[in-house]
């Protein structure tokens, strides 16, 4: 039974591993060219498209969309050590994440001949940058009560609410929006949601800043006031949006980016204390541990992906024990730090202020794309426990 | 060995290991002692030498047969001294060169409480007998496992200048009968040095290291699969059982505590899938295979604490009493997340000397 919730082992071929040596030579050069800060949770806090174009113009962004629509026709298991790669090092992504990630598979899954041609291509190119646009104010864990609604026209829909959390929507072009098509059917909450491919700069779009704690802006709240979206930017079909966002989340739960969002900071805190303390051990050997086991687990659900089979379960198993784990190694920082063991370090300053961003960017590690509370129940369906 | 054979292999091991454990749960003790029959019956299968080298009459499999074995025979609940038998003593033996005289386990029968009755005539006596194996690092009395059955001992003694190995009766030592926390026979006892024992044999400094990769390594393994079993316990417990109503698995409450015990037993199984890989592909000698095993001991000891406590909390009361399954899984999982190195043994040994065995970089090792 087990092997319903940890996908088949898989090894990284030769192919891969030299394609992940290429692209570590590659960032290895640009922190040296001073191209970049490494950083924590960069996929989310780092928006670069200078950089995003840079990546793409090595063939390292949209890699799994077919030649056939300008991408590269590379495996996940490709696209998996490249995107670990972006992370260890803590390089800017936030500009190409939600499209590479998740909107261009989305794409390919339910898009028209006509949205793949528009859209894939630019994504590949690192040209065209996506947002979210699931959330709602009143709608968080609970997506299915979306209120925003979509009211067809002449022509297409026209859109009136309210999408949060939106990371980077004020640097994007375009969302998916999901939207309230049909009313709501007390039997099945999940019927009547379709999807919309909405501009960001089109007319009735206000796109207004969430403040983080630490000061950054990298959420936002998108207003839709009679925003037109024409027919031919219906993804998929008209009130299947919930089997489309669910098989979305897939995507957007199962990468490294829910393991190594501190990655830079574990080993920065290893680096400090080898400096400081060479020959003694830190204690942050319980995390490598745990990471080496993350990061197998993880590569056994990018196999899966490629070979196209159901991994619901195990990303959401992925998620709940990275997501735990990325944030534990912060606090663990944290102390070292606060105790001392760390004193010594050339730049102290540096390493606080990266413990100090890890432990704010903290909590909403366990929350973004489903919080683990939400994961376990998906998980306890896969046990057959709900 | 194929995958396929792996699979035949793991098919046999459960329908041998499913039959005894279902015997024993209708009488289960605080004392969990081998059963001589199940070990002849192993033996014959050519499952207790199943890393043994055929022209010293072994099977001649290797880790992801071992693995197999081990996992199952955790799994089902059922003390057997697989990794003592066969991975230590069998293995350093062969390695060491130590004499495949008489009295050397070849197939490994137990040479004490075997009622007569319960083996098989075979048409010969029984020509091997259950060994055991023990590293002496320090002075004093040692905790040397399975003393009670096995009658040979294979010893790696570390306490000179250069390791030593060599094998002597069990009868020939004074020893002091002891018992696991999981309730499996050991003892303590003195081993003498390698000087006064005949036929001692030097041995590389690496047999050592080896020795204590290979106990990490099987214990993962044993952990993994106790803690992949009581994750089934758990969903079986909160599907079946009734409270205020409903099934206790409709709880929220259960469920997050249920789903935890899955994810640090899917977690185990990955880590230790992929050191057992390496081991079988690279060997102990190779740095990366070694950095891999002590990941592995150290998330599967980790993984316990959590593991053993919402997995009690899951079932309540009864999952502490001797008649419940759970407690010998319980059990087992402290038995052996002690042995052969602690958690904190191996988490700072992955950090300090694996991975500067690996080259020093943590990220280069963790994907290679």
């Amino acid at each position: 039974m087990t092997t319903t919730l940890v996908p088949p082992l898989v090894t990284e071929s030769e192919q891969t591993r030299e394609l992940r040596l290429q692209v570590r030579a590659f960032l290895r050069a640009e922190v040296d060219a001073g191209s970049f800060t490494p950083w924590v949770d960069t996929w989310l806090t780092r928006w670069d498209a200078a950089f995003t174009r840079k990546l793409a113009e090595r063939g390292w962004v949209g890699m799994t969309v077919p030649v056939e629509y300008g991408g590269h026709g590379r495996t996940f298991l490709d696209r998996f050590a490249v995107t670990e790669e972006l992370l260890a090092v803590g390089a800017p992504v936030a500009a190409q994440w939600v499209a590479d990630r998740q909107i261009a598979p989305s794409l390919l899954r339910f898009g028209t001949e006509h949205q793949k041609r528009t859209f894939l291509p630019r994504i590949v190119a690192g040209e065209m940058c996506w947002g979210i646009g699931m959330s709602e104010p009143e709608s968080g864990s609970d997506l299915a009560s979306v209120q925003t609604r979509a009211r067809q026209v002449d022509g297409g829909w026209v859109l009136q609410g309210r999408k949060t959390w939106t990371s980077g929507a004020h640097e994007a072009d375009a969302f998916f929006a999901l939207a309230r098509t049909a009313p709501v059917d007390p039997g099945n909450r999940h019927a009547g949601l379709s999807q919309f491919a909405v501009d960001l700069h089109a007319d009735g779009v206000t796109i207004e800043p969430i403040v983080a704690m630490n000061g950054s802006r990298h959420f936002n709240e998108v207003l839709l006031d009679d925003v037109f979206v024409p027919d031919d930017m219906v993804l998929g079909e008209i009130g299947q949006g919930w089997h489309q966002v669910t098989s979305e989340l897939a995507f957007e739960r199962s990468g490294p980016e829910r393991f190594l969002s501190t990655y830079p900071l574990l080993d920065a805190a290893l680096t400090a204390h080898r400096e400081t303390r060479p020959g003694t051990s830190s204690g942050l050997g319980r995390h490598i541990a745990r990471l080496t086991a993350l990061h197998q687990l993880s590569i056994s659900v990018a196999g899966c992906l490629q070979a196209g089979d159901q991994a619901d379960t195990a990303a959401a198993l992925v998620k709940v024990l990275g997501t735990t784990e990325e944030g534990d190694i912060a606090d663990t920082v944290e102390r070292m730090l606060a105790d001392g063991e760390l004193d010594g370090v050339a730049d102290l300053g540096a390493l606080t202020a990266l413990t100090d961003a890890a432990v704010l960017q903290r909590p909403g590690f366990t929350l973004r794309g489903g919080t683990n509370e939400i994961l376990r129940g998906v998980i306890a369906r896969g046990l057959g426990l709900r | 060995m194929s995958e396929n054979m792996t699979e035949e292999l793991r098919a046999l091991a459960r329908e041998v290991l499913g039959d005894h454990a279902t015997s024993q749960q209708q009488a289960p003790g605080v004392e969990r002692d081998l059963d001589p029959g199940l070990w002849h019956t192993l033996a014959e299968l050519g499952l207790t030498r199943l890393t043994g080298r055929e022209e010293h009459g072994g099977s001649g499999a290797g880790w992801p047969e071992a693995a197999v074995l081990l996992w199952e025979a955790a799994a089902h609940g059922v003390p057997v001294p697989l990794l003592e038998h066969d991975l230590l003593a069998g293995w350093l033996r062969d390695t060491a060169g130590l004499a495949h005289g008489e009295g050397a386990p070849t197939t490994g029968e137990p040479a004490t409480e075997v009622p007569a009755t319960e083996v098989p005539a075979t048409g010969e006596p029984a020509t091997g007998v259950l060994a055991t194996g023990v590293l002496v690092s320090g002075g004093g009395p040692v905790t040397v496992p399975w003393l009670g059955p096995a009658s040979t001992v294979v010893v790696l003694d570390a306490r000179g200048a250069g390791p030593t190995a060599y094998e002597m009766p069990v009868g020939d030592l004074a020893i002091t009968p002891a018992r696991t926390i999981a309730g499996e026979p050991a003892g303590r006892a003195v081993l003498p040095a390698a000087a006064e024992v005949a036929g001692a044999v030097t041995v590389d400094a690496a047999v050592v290291r080896e020795w204590e990769h290979r106990g990490a390594l099987a214990r993962a393994v044993q952990l993994a699969g106790a803690m992949d079993k009581v994750s089934w316990l758990c969903v079986g417990h909160a599907a079946g059982r009734t409270q205020f109503g409903r099934p206790l698995g409709r709880f929220q409450a259960v469920q997050q505590l249920v789903t935890e015990v899955a994810c640090e037993a899917a977690l185990c199984r990955a880590v230790v899938e992929r050191a057992v890989q390496a081991v079988a592909t690279d060997g102990f000698h190779d740095p990366h295979a070694r950095f891999l095993v002590a990941a592995a001991k150290a998330a599967t000891g980790h993984s316990v604490t959590r593991v053993v406590r919402h997995a009690h909390q899951v079932h309540g009361a009864i999952g502490t009493a001797l008649e419940h399954p759970l407690q010998q899984y319980t059990r087992s999982l402290l038995a052996w997340r002690r042995d052969h190195g602690s958690t904190r043994h191996w988490e700072d040994r992955l950090e300090t000397t694996a991975l500067a065995e690996t080259g020093g970089d943590l990220w280069d090792t963790l994907t290679r």
